[in-house]
């Protein structure tokens, strides 16, 4: 599976962390529009109650300013002639036209007993409260004058009672007039549609120009109380898109600024990520795979955070650390455990080396395969104690007679050592084997189970040019052919390979 | 110290703005409200209302019973001309609190020796809004 990234991780919880932002933004200012547009309805509602009330009441003046006119004509003891008097405003068209529907005219003793009537005949009789309102009243407050809105099957009406004889109160002028000739200027004050409904929805002023449920309009009621309950509802319907222009600007503009600031801020954060983080990360994945991948000295370079400094100053100490056990291990592995210098697997690579060098640039390559004689019955009589020490001693002292830099000595197995000579014919070859032999005689080591008194060393000299597609064992094995025959021949003595060892290498030694 | 003074000229020149307000009461006039005056008129038939508005004021409407005497014009023989007699109550409205002209002529009245004045201070601003009967 492939594994998320830094840079990808972070990306992805900057980018959800926006996402969450933009909509958490986009909810809320939905919400606050619909709760502008909410408390602009509720404020509009105070508004059309302050209108629907004033135009009532100006209906109610004027009513009582007809009353007025009209009481000082009636004459409530000539009963007959009252029906004219109460008919005559209609019949002469004397209603003060432009300001009051006028319904009905009605006269009352002081007992509130209806003596006549003029104008609509089928206006019920006055609501209950109101009749027992007036009835309760005592001293000037009868003189003052009462009216309220009522319900009729006809619709809301409005009822003004002014007290007929000025201030020596002899009875009752009703004037009843329809409040909806009034309420239609509601609209002119607001500058809204208005409708009126009843408490059972019956339209009885429908608004001008809506249709109902309109979702452009938000309708805003207010109800329209009377003496006997709720009489009407006055309905505004307000253009939502009117209501809320001018909050729309700075809604746009607010989300606008907090967009740009999060967009910045988010620019700015992956900026410094990118600086600080993924990019110093980034280029020390990059080294640390340079240095796992290749040999030289190079190491990382800490940049960006201090965890990445932490990081990379680690690693490079452990780079160091692996270098130099690998450089312990190999020096391990290439020498021999007991005597220090190298072994046959170095010596395996080495010849491998010289072998293909010899073979492209034509040169004799020599090797010399020592062996120590009579070394089991050293080993027997003294010790392997003994025997290691002679081991070592024989060693030390063929690696120190070997001068040329690039000659090499290796222990080859028990008691085998050998020497490979790269551009040394058989007569240098020869030369370095008598020297090695006064070398090791001058050590002198006694070895009483030897016929020498001490211990010497049997030497097979074998020297080739190597040929293509010749293997470099042939040289091991031609060596060991003439160390064969210098053993074979009395021990302690030099054998040079012969044509027939030369071409015998061939076989495995 | 002068900017406290400005100050107070600032908050001053509202209120100096607006008409002056008609005293609270008149030295020697009982000052009566409209319920008063109500009953006041329908219990003294000889009680002379005396209306100091505007003429134009007085056609709009008027207190039922009341003459029209703008203060200005009232003077001595005007008066004596309405109510002969010293001892004949007067009742003395205009427009409301904000109007000084009842005040100023229940002022010369009873300079004049009218012994029972009564000042309507509320006026016809009062009348109005306790939509009490009115006669035009």
């Amino acid at each position: 599976m492939e594994r998320i990234s830094l840079r990808a991780l972070i990306t992805g919880l900057l980018l959800t962390v926006v996402l969450i932002t933009v909509a958490h933004t986009a909810l809320s200012q939905y919400q606050f529009r619909r709760a502008a547009v909410n408390y602009r309805i509720d404020s509009m509602a105070r508004v059309i109650e302050v209108a629907a009330l004033e135009v009532l009441r100006q209906g109610r003046g004027h009513a009582i300013t007809l009353g007025s006119s009209l009481q000082h004509r009636l004459h409530l003891h000539d009963l007959t002639a009252l029906p004219a008097q109460l008919d005559a405003p209609f019949s002469t068209g004397y209603v003060e036209a432009g300001y009051l529907d006028l319904v009905a005219l009605r006269v009352y003793d002081l007992e509130m007993r209806l003596l006549g009537s003029g104008g609509a005949a089928e206006i019920p009789a006055l609501p209950i409260p109101l009749v027992q309102q007036m009835l309760s009243r005592q001293g000037v407050e009868r003189l003052k004058a009462l009216g309220d809105l009522w319900r009729t099957p006809h619709g809301p009406r409005y009822s003004v009672l002014v007290p007929v004889g000025d201030l020596q109160v002899s009875g009752y002028l009703e004037v009843v007039f329809n409040p909806l000739f009034n309420l239609r200027k509601v609209s002119e004050m607001i500058h809204m549609p208005v409708g009126i409904h009843d408490a059972h929805n019956t339209p009885l002023l429908p608004p001008d120009g809506i249709v109902a449920d309109d979702p452009r309009y938000a309708a805003m009621e207010y109800a329209l109380r009377g003496t006997d309950g709720i009489v009407a509802y006055v309905v505004a319907y307000a253009d939502v898109d009117l209501l809320y222009n001018d909050m729309r600007r700075i809604q746009h503009v607010t989300t606008l600024s907090f967009l740009i600031l999060t967009v910045a801020v988010l620019g700015l954060a992956f900026w410094l990520l990118n600086r600080h983080l993924f990019q110093p990360v980034q280029q020390m994945i990059g080294q640390m795979e340079h240095v796992l991948h290749h040999e030289d000295q190079t190491l990382v370079t800490g940049r960006g955070i201090k965890e990445v400094h932490v990081v990379a100053a680690s690693f490079n100490l452990m780079a160091t650390r692996v270098r130099e056990i690998i450089q312990e291990l190999h020096r391990i592995s290439a020498q021999d455990g007991l005597t220090g210098i190298a072994n046959r697997r170095s010596f395996n690579q080495a010849l491998e080396r010289e072998w293909l060098r010899a073979m492209r640039q034509q040169t004799p390559l020599s090797a010399l395969l020592i062996d120590i004689d009579y070394f089991k019955q050293y080993n027997d009589h003294y010790g392997h104690q003994a025997g290691d020490e002679c081991l070592k001693s024989i060693a030390s002292s063929l690696s120190l007679a070997v001068l040329r830099p690039t000659d090499m000595v290796a222990r080859y197995g028990g008691e085998e050592f050998v020497l490979l000579l790269p551009e040394t014919d058989r007569h240098g070859a020869w030369t370095i084997a008598e020297r090695l032999q006064q070398v090791v005689n001058r050590l002198a080591i006694p070895h009483a189970m030897s016929p020498l008194g001490q211990v010497g060393m049997s030497i097979g000299i074998c020297t080739l040019i190597p040929q293509r597609d010749q293997p470099s064992q042939r040289l091991v094995a031609c060596a060991d052919r003439a160390l064969y025959r210098a053993k074979a021949a009395g021990r302690s003595r030099i054998e040079v390979a012969s044509a027939d060892d030369e071409a015998a290498g061939t076989a495995a030694p | 110290m002068r900017y406290l003074a400005c100050l107070l000229l600032c908050l001053a020149l509202p209120a100096l703005a607006d008409k002056p307000l008609a005293p609270e009461t008149l030295p020697g006039i009982t000052t009566v409200d409209a319920e008063r005056a109500v009953l006041l008129i329908q219990a003294t038939p000889q009680l002379v209302i005396i209306d100091a508005r505007l003429g134009e004021e007085y056609a709009k409407g008027h207190i039922p019973g009341a003459v029209s005497l703008l203060d200005t014009e009232m003077s001595e023989a005007a008066l004596s001309r309405i109510a002969p007699d010293r001892a004949t109550p007067l009742l003395f409205y205009c427009n409301g609190e904000r109007c000084l002209r009842s005040s100023n002529a229940a002022g010369h009245a009873a300079t004049w020796g009218y012994r029972t004045i009564y000042w309507f201070r509320g006026g016809w601003q009062e009348w109005l809004h306790k939509e009490l009967p009115v006669a035009r």
